[in-house]
C-alpha cells in the first residue's frame, strides 16, 4: 500500500504516489528556479505541467488512476533537466539561481537531537538559541519556581505540535523548504555516512586530498572560464558574417586577429544567431582557502573555550571551598551562586561555541577531519589549563578528593535557605 | 553517441535554433510535433529545453502561437513563423551554406 496525493498540473487533477509526487515538486522548483530570470517564466512552467500531465495521462486507463513513482520517474527523465543551452542570445539573461527565500518560522517541537519532548530543542530552533541554553534556563525555571514550571513544560508539550513531516522540520528552523532540498540532504547524510565508515586517517586524508583536487579544479576552471568568455567574443564579432551581402566574393571565415567587429547591415539585425555559448557562471568562492582559514582558527577556538571551561570549574571549587571568589562573596546561598555561575559560564561560552558552528559551517563541503583536529585541541588545552589549575588551586584538589563532602554542603545551603 | 562527439554537444545545441524554425516553418505545428521531427536524429531535445527555446523564440518575434481547440485533452498551442522570422529564416539557411561550403573546402 501507497500513501497517494492528488495534485493539479496545468488544471489536469492526478493521483499520484506520494514519492512521485515528491520527485515531481522537486523538478518543478528546480525548472521554476532555472527559469528565474525568464520573463514568461509562469507560461512556460505551465507548458510544461500541460506536458507532464499528457505523459502521466499515458499511464492511466479505465482500471488504474494513480501515476506509480515509477512511472513519475519516466516521465520526468522524458522531459529532461529544465535548462536553455539554446539560450545564447545578447538579449537572453543568464538563468541565475533563485536565492532561496527564507521559509516561514514556525514553533514545534523537533524530536531529533531531544532530550525528553523536544521542546526546548524546538524553542532553540525557533529563537535561534542552543538547546542547551534552553534546557538549562528551563532547570534553573524549575528550581527557582519548586518544580512548578514543570508543569509549563508538560502543558507546552502538549500545545506545541511536534513537527513530523519534512516540511515541519524545516519550518521549526525557518528554512525553506524544497523537495529538491531534500533530496540534497539526503545525499549529503550518504556521503558522510560513508565517510563515517572509513577510519579517521583515511577520512582525514581523503579530506586533505579532495581539498587539493578542488583547489586545482578551481584553478582550472577560472582558465577556461577565462577562454571560454574571449572564445565567446570572437563567435560573436564572427557573427555578423552571414548578414553580409551574398553577393560578391565567398564569404571570409570569422576574423582571426581583427578586433574590429564586422559592420552590421542597418536591415533587420540578427537576433542572436549564431551568438556566443553562455559565459560559464564565475567559479565558486575559494571553499580551499576557508576550510583553511576554519583550520586555523580552530585553535583560538578551543583556546578560549577551554580557558573558560577550566576558571568556570576553579571558580566553582572556589566557591564551595570559601564560599568565595578570590576575596570577593557573591552574597548568595551556596547553590544560587553555583548555579548564577553556571548560567554565567553557559553565556559566555556562548559565542565561543557559535564560532566553532560558524566554522564548521564555513566550507560548503563538510570537513570530515575538522571534529578531530578541533577535539585534538580542546583536550589539550583542557588539559594544560586543568594542569595548572590543579598545582596552582588547592581548592581544586580538596574538591576532587571529597565530591560527596561538596555535594552535601550544596545541599545543606539549599536547605539553609528553605 | 560515440563519447568523443560529445565534445561537440555546442555544436548540436546551437543548431536547435535553427532547425526548430525550420521545423516550424514547414508547418503549423505543437511541440509535441516538433519534438516528433527531432526525436530519433542527432538533435533529439527533451521538453525541458524545447519549452524555454520556443518561448525565447516568440519574445525575439521569430514565431507565434494561437490556441487551437482539440477534441479529446486542453487547447493546444501552435506554432508558426512571423514574417520576421521567415526572413531571418532565410539568412540563416545561406549562412549555413556558406559554413558548410568553408568546411568542405578546408583542407583541400
Amino acid at each position: 500500500m501507497q500513501p497517494v496525493i492528488h495534485a493539479s498540473l496545468h488544471g489536469n487533477a492526478f493521483v499520484i504516489e506520494e514519492a512521485g509526487y515528491l520527485a515531481l515538486r522537486a523538478y518543478l522548483d528546480r525548472a521554476a528556479a532555472q527559469l528565474s530570470a525568464d520573463p514568461d517564466r509562469d507560461e512556460i512552467l505551465g507548458d510544461l505541467e500541460q506536458a507532464i500531465a499528457d505523459k502521466c495521462a499515458r499511464h492511466l486507463g479505465p482500471h488504474k488512476s494513480v501515476v506509480t513513482a515509477a512511472e513519475m520517474a519516466q516521465v520526468l527523465a522524458e522531459m529532461g533537466p529544465v535548462g536553455t543551452p539554446a539560450e545564447v542570445g545578447p538579449d537572453a539573461p543568464a538563468a541565475p539561481r533563485a536565492a532561496p527565500a527564507a521559509g516561514e518560522r514556525r514553533l514545534y517541537r523537533v524530536l531529533e537531537g531531544g532530550k525528553l519532548a523536544g521542546l526546548c530543542n524546538g524553542l532553540g530552533a525557533y529563537f535561534g538559541l542552543d538547546a542547551n541554553l534552553v534546557r538549562a534556563i528551563f532547570v534553573v525555571l524549575a528550581l527557582l519556581t519548586h518544580g512548578a514550571w514543570l508543569l509549563v513544560y508538560l502543558v507546552l508539550v502538549f500545545v506545541v505540535p511536534a513537527a513530523g513531516t519534512p516540511e515541519e522540520r524545516a519550518a521549526a528552523r525557518g528554512l525553506p523548504f524544497s523537495a529538491q532540498a531534500l533530496v540534497d540532504e539526503a545525499k549529503r547524510h550518504y556521503a558522510t555516512l560513508e565517510q563515517e565508515l572509513q577510519g579517521p586517517w583515511a577520512r582525514w586524508r581523503a579530506s586533505w586530498s579532495s581539498g587539493t583536487r578542488e583547489a586545482r579544479r578551481q584553478a582550472r576552471e577560472a582558465a577556461s572560464a577565462a577562454r571560454g568568455a574571449w572564445q565567446d567574443q570572437r563567435a560573436t564579432w564572427g557573427a555578423a558574417a552571414p548578414t553580409a551581402p551574398p553577393a560578391g566574393p565567398p564569404p571570409i571565415p570569422p576574423p582571426h586577429s581583427s578586433s574590429v567587429p564586422p559592420p552590421i547591415p542597418p536591415t533587420a539585425p540578427p537576433p542572436s544567431w549564431p551568438a556566443p555559448p553562455p559565459v560559464p557562471p564565475a567559479p565558486p568562492p575559494a571553499r580551499y582557502a576557508r576550510q583553511v582559514a576554519a583550520a586555523l582558527m580552530v585553535p583560538v577556538v578551543a583556546f578560549w573555550g577551554s580557558a573558560l571551561l577550566v576558571a568556570e570549574g576553579v571558580c566553582a571549587a572556589l566557591l564551595i571551598a570559601n564560599g568565595r571568589i578570590l576575596g570577593w562573596s557573591p552574597g548568595l546561598p551556596l547553590w544560587g551562586s553555583l548555579v548564577i555561575l553556571m548560567l554565567l559560564g553557559a553565556l559566555l561560552r556562548r559565542p565561543i561555541a557559535a564560532a566553532g558552528a560558524a566554522l564548521r559551517r564555513a566550507p560548503a563541503t563538510p570537513l570530515s577531519w575538522l571534529p578531530v583536529w578541533e577535539a585534538a585541541f580542546w583536550i589539550g588545552f583542557v588539559a594544560l589549563f586543568g594542569s595548572l589549575a590543579w598545582t596552582f588551586t588547592p581548592e581544586l584538589r580538596s574538591l576532587a578528593h571529597d565530591l560527596p563532602g561538596a555535594w552535601a554542603k550544596v545541599l545543606a545551603s539549599w536547605h539553609a535557605s528553605h | 553517441m560515440p563519447p568523443d562527439l560529445d565534445r561537440f554537444s555546442a555544436i548540436r545545441k546551437g543548431l536547435l535554433e535553427y532547425l526548430v524554425l525550420k521545423i516550424v516553418a514547414g508547418d503549423k505545428v505543437y511541440a509535441a510535433d516538433i519534438l516528433g521531427k527531432l526525436g530519433g536524429t542527432e538533435f533529439a531535445t527533451q521538453e525541458g529545453t524545447l519549452y524555454p527555446l520556443l518561448s525565447k523564440l516568440r519574445r525575439a518575434e521569430l514565431l507565434d502561437y494561437q490556441w487551437v481547440e482539440s477534441e479529446a485533452g486542453p487547447p493546444r498551442k501552435y506554432y508558426r513563423l512571423t514574417a520576421k522570422g521567415r526572413s531571418w529564416l532565410g539568412e540563416l539557411n545561406a549562412y549555413w551554406k556558406t559554413l558548410h561550403a568553408t568546411v568542405d573546402r578546408m583542407g583541400e
